[in-house]
């Protein structure tokens, strides 16, 4: 080699290696070789058929199927391996209220965060993919506390779409996070909230709206939206206005005087019957004699329960109009909502398969209707209670026990109190062993209607004093996790604890259930006996709805936890030795070794 | 600073007692109001709403200075603005307001319930004026102090001939501001009564509801807190107009009025107590009632 051979290798070298170097220094660097693979190269839009028939990896909505389930198809994880269950990942989310469920669609993760952030990870490794940040109002952000959690979001064709705590509907782009389109649905200052997520049905976006105790004229209402352009289609007011049949329901009240009934839950949907299931909230204020309803109004055709609170409407997607409704718990003057998921079973009863839709409220009476008339079938009761006496077995009217309706001027005593036998914690449905499957607690009120009048404006729903106690001759466990047979309605198993349920139940085909508590426990159960198979301390307390989901064949368990929502924040108040940390709202991701 | 808090509790718990505070003696209190203004309570998590990232706001930084909200959504907030002022200089503090709701970027109450103040009180204020005194109604992490004036709910009459609620027909109904201790006590009077000859109460969001209803002709009669009448006669002529009725059958329903503070300012908190005494007992709270004209009475 010659000497300029020699110098021409040399300038070669330093050439390929500062061009290697900064090669190396361009290439963002990505700590997990298996996150090399960009997951939205691949993603596919996601279709009606997608929705109706979703792959067994993906989380798609809500209760993951349309007839509100929440159960996994995947069986990776078994009764016989879930003990080697292992942290895959976690991700820190924005501290407060953190009920969130991811949604899940060809290893890409959404996650919603407290304060409206949604942020894409990759499924597998939990690298973040792209952020979206909603500029909200400071006010929204001072005031805190639950109204900027939400519960669920969905996806549909290449968008994301999200509710707002400014009222807003939001299209983003699934693989970018970018914009599509931006809604206002209603005037947040007046009091107009989301805590529901939206609900894609026939390439409509349908939406609930709460905070309708904040003196709305008429309450609330679910609405439907293009799916393109957020337009509003229709709307349907969950407090029965003047022209509607029901209009005479509220003891003779104006307009003006009807609040609460928000729709503050996703629904179901049947695509057989092309009819979508929500659930009603209940009236506000709480307390029947201050708004109205209580002492019953002697007068020909007017009544008293408060229609459409605290019942399920069956909708008809294509134009808003009502096909049928039932009515849980008439003229609740306990905050005793009806207002969760709506699950869509068919079970024989009576010696035939009927078509039902199921739901549990805040009472813990697991009740079903026939989903093709709204005909009351049966009921099942779970926690103790007392306020309903006696419900007929052919129509479901509930027979009240009057010495638990509150009165002006005395303190009576209800059970459960005004979180519910079980609240917004979602229950869950193994289609394979038709079992049921309910985050539950146990605990009871003194409720003392109260005047709190320091010159505002009526802006609430409360205006009493629930003083939660536990149940007469309670063993001090207030938590429960419940199996119940809907063949026979048996209770296959029960598992109590001290700490109170707060989070969502999930069921896989595995033959395990997942679900966690106050106490920062996220457990798995053997679906058949209730024996605890498998449990690890989080940092925060259980606060979400959990989800499975696969990629690359590998089945993963992703659960929210955190701090701050007043539903955990009430049940607490019970158990005032267990506490958990102010903040720290994570998403912990679990799966098993790869050796398994 | 410990030393010199502990030194004044005696002091606090000897004069307590008394019916109000001289001057001079209120001038020996002053350092130690100023030392509790700026220790504030530790947070008992399990007695005290949740706030987001609390560790957020620190100490008031406020030296010699009383910091106190007023909101002015309160009908009665220019004159709680006044009393305030007035309990800052009689403690000898520079007086520090903070007003919520006259501007969209301040209106950081969602007044859903009592857990707001709480962020209000622990971010922006010592205490927070404007609050009725009703029993059992506030939750154990709050305090209130002494009443700086007292008044009355009032039923206003669609017709001036109904000079009390009894001669107004039982077929026109009473829009009553939902929720109130006067609300409550006709709704419990109504129930009393056999159905067919009661009236009928509709519930409305506020006083201005109330009385837009009787104005609109949706009832025969309104029932409000009397300040928030004497606010909007101001500035709604329809209002205005509408006459008063003597509540009978019913008796005269009444409030009184104080300040909020967390429960553990328990030194502030009967430091402006007994300025709120010397306040009343030298007239100065009467000559603010009187010279704005309002409907309330200090005691």
């Amino acid at each position: 080699m010659s000497a300029a051979d020699i110098s021409k290798f040399k300038w070669c070298k330093a050439t390929i290696i500062g061009l290697a170097l900064l090669f190396l220094a361009a290439v963002p660097v990505r700590s997990q070789p298996a996150a090399a693979a960009d997951p939205t190269k691949s993603l596919r839009p996601v279709t009606d058929e997608m929705l109706l028939h979703p792959d067994p990896a993906d989380w798609l909505m809500w209760r993951r199927t349309y007839d509100g389930f929440g159960f996994s198809p995947l069986n990776q994880i078994t009764r016989d391996n879930v003990k080697d269950l292992r942290v895959a990942w976690t991700w820190s989310l924005t501290n407060g209220a953190t009920e969130s469920t991811p949604i899940v669609h060809d290893g890409i993760l959404y996650i919603w965060n407290y304060a409206d952030k949604v942020q894409a990870l990759n499924a597998v490794t939990g690298d973040l993919i792209w952020e979206y940040r909603r500029d909200l109002p400071q006010t929204i952000i001072d005031q805190g506390l639950n109204n900027m959690a939400k519960r669920n979001m969905a996806i549909y064709q290449d968008k994301l779409i999200v509710s707002t705590s400014d009222a807003h509907l939001v299209a983003l782009n699934a693989k970018t996070g970018e914009v599509a389109w931006d809604h206002q649905t209603a005037d947040w200052r007046q009091g107009w909230r989301y805590t529901a997520g939206p609900f894609i049905v026939d390439g409509m976006v349908l939406q609930g709206m709460t905070g309708c105790g904040n003196a709305e004229p008429g309450g609330c209402f679910i609405s439907a939206h293009d799916v393109q352009t957020g337009a509003e289609k229709w709307r349907v007011w969950t407090i029965a206005h003047p022209g509607d049949p029901n209009s005479d329901s509220w003891n003779g009240v104006p307009l003006e005087s009807r609040f609460g009934a928000s729709a503050w839950v996703a629904g179901s949907f049947d695509p057989q019957q092309d009819l979508v299931f929500y659930g009603v909230g209940q009236p506000y204020p709480w307390i029947a004699e201050m708004r109205g309803t209580l002492p019953a109004k002697a007068a020909p055709g007017i009544t008293n329960t408060a229609l459409y609170s605290d019942s399920t409407l069956a909708i008809d997607p294509a134009t808003g109009k009502v096909k049928w409704y039932h009515q849980y718990l008439q003229n609740d003057t306990w905050d005793l909502d009806y207002v969760y998921e709506r699950m869509l079973i068919d079970l024989p009863f009576n010696g035939k398969t009927r078509q039902m839709v199921i739901t549990t409220g805040k009472l813990g009476i697991i009740e079903a209707l026939d989903r093709t008339t709204g005909e009351w079938l049966w009921a099942k009761q779970t926690v103790p209670q007392n306020v309903v006496a006696a419900i007929d077995a052919e129509t479901g009217a509930k027979t009240i026990n009057p010495a638990a309706i509150p009165h002006i001027g005395k303190t009576t005593v209800n059970c459960p109190a005004d979180p519910g036998g079980r609240g917004w914690p979602a229950t869950a449905y193994n289609p394979n062993t038709q079992t049921l499957f309910l985050p539950l607690n146990e605990f009871c009120s003194n409720t003392t209607p109260t005047p709190l009048d320091p010159g505002q404006a009526y802006t609430g729903g409360g205006r009493a004093i629930f003083a939660r106690t536990l149940v007469p001759g309670s063993d001090g466990n207030v938590g429960r996790v419940d199996a119940i047979k809907l063949t026979d309605r048996s209770t296959t198993w029960s598992y109590r604890q001290r700490a109170p349920s707060t989070g969502a139940v999930l069921p896989t085909a595995g033959g395990v259930v997942f679900a966690g508590a106050w106490d920062r426990i996220f457990r798995a159960w053997d679906d058949a006996t209730g024996k605890v198979l498998w449990q690890v301390r989080t940092n925060n307390a259980i606060n979400g709805f959990p989800v499975s989901y696969s990629v690359n064949g590998k089945q993963y368990v992703a659960v929210s936890v955190g701090n701050g929502s007043s539903h955990a924040k009430s049940l607490a108040t019970l158990t005032p030795e267990i506490t958990v940390p102010d903040g720290g709202s994570v998403l912990w991701v679990f799966a098993l070794p790869d050796t398994q | 600073m410990r030393d010199e808090a502990l030194r004044c509790h005696p002091a606090v718990s000897h004069h307590a007692s008394g019916t109000g505070l001289t001057w001079f003696r209120m001038r020996l209190l002053m350092p130690c109001v100023v030392v509790l203004l700026c220790c504030r309570p530790v947070r008992s998590p399990a007695a005290t709403p949740f706030v987001v990232d609390e560790w957020r706001f620190g100490t008031h930084e406020t030296n010699a200075t009383l910091t106190y909200c007023i909101d002015a959504r309160d009908p009665d907030w220019p004159i709680a603005r006044k009393i305030a002022a007035a309990v800052a200089e009689a403690l000898l503090l520079q007086a520090k307001e903070y007003l919520i709701g006259n501007d969209p970027r301040t209106e950081d109450m969602s007044g859903e319930d009592l857990d707001d103040t709480y962020r209000m009180l622990i971010q922006h204020c010592d205490v927070f004026f404007g609050f009725k005194l009703v029993p059992d109604a506030y939750p154990s992490w709050l305090t209130i102090t002494r009443p700086y004036y007292r008044s009355t709910y009032v039923y206003v009459a669609a017709d001036p001939t109904w000079k009390s609620l009894a001669d107004m027909p039982t077929t026109r109904p009473i829009g009553a501001t939902v929720g109130t201790s006067a609300d409550m006590r006709l709704s419990q009077y109504l129930l009393a009564i056999p159905a067919g000859k009661r009236w009928d109460k509709y519930p409305m969001s506020s006083d201005e509801a109330a009385l837009r209803a009787v104005v609109g002709g949706t009832t025969g009669a309104g029932l409000v807190w009397a300040p928030a009448l004497w606010a909007l006669r101001k500035t709604d002529a329809g209002i205005a107009k509408l006459p008063q009725m003597a509540p009978s059958p019913l008796p005269v329903s009444t409030a009184d009025v104080g300040a909020i503070l967390l429960s553990k300012q328990s030194f502030l908190r009967s430091s402006i107590d007994q300025a709120i005494a010397s306040l009343i007992a030298d007239g100065t709270i009467a000559a603010i009632l009187t010279d704005e004209d309002f409907p309330g009475a200090a005691e």
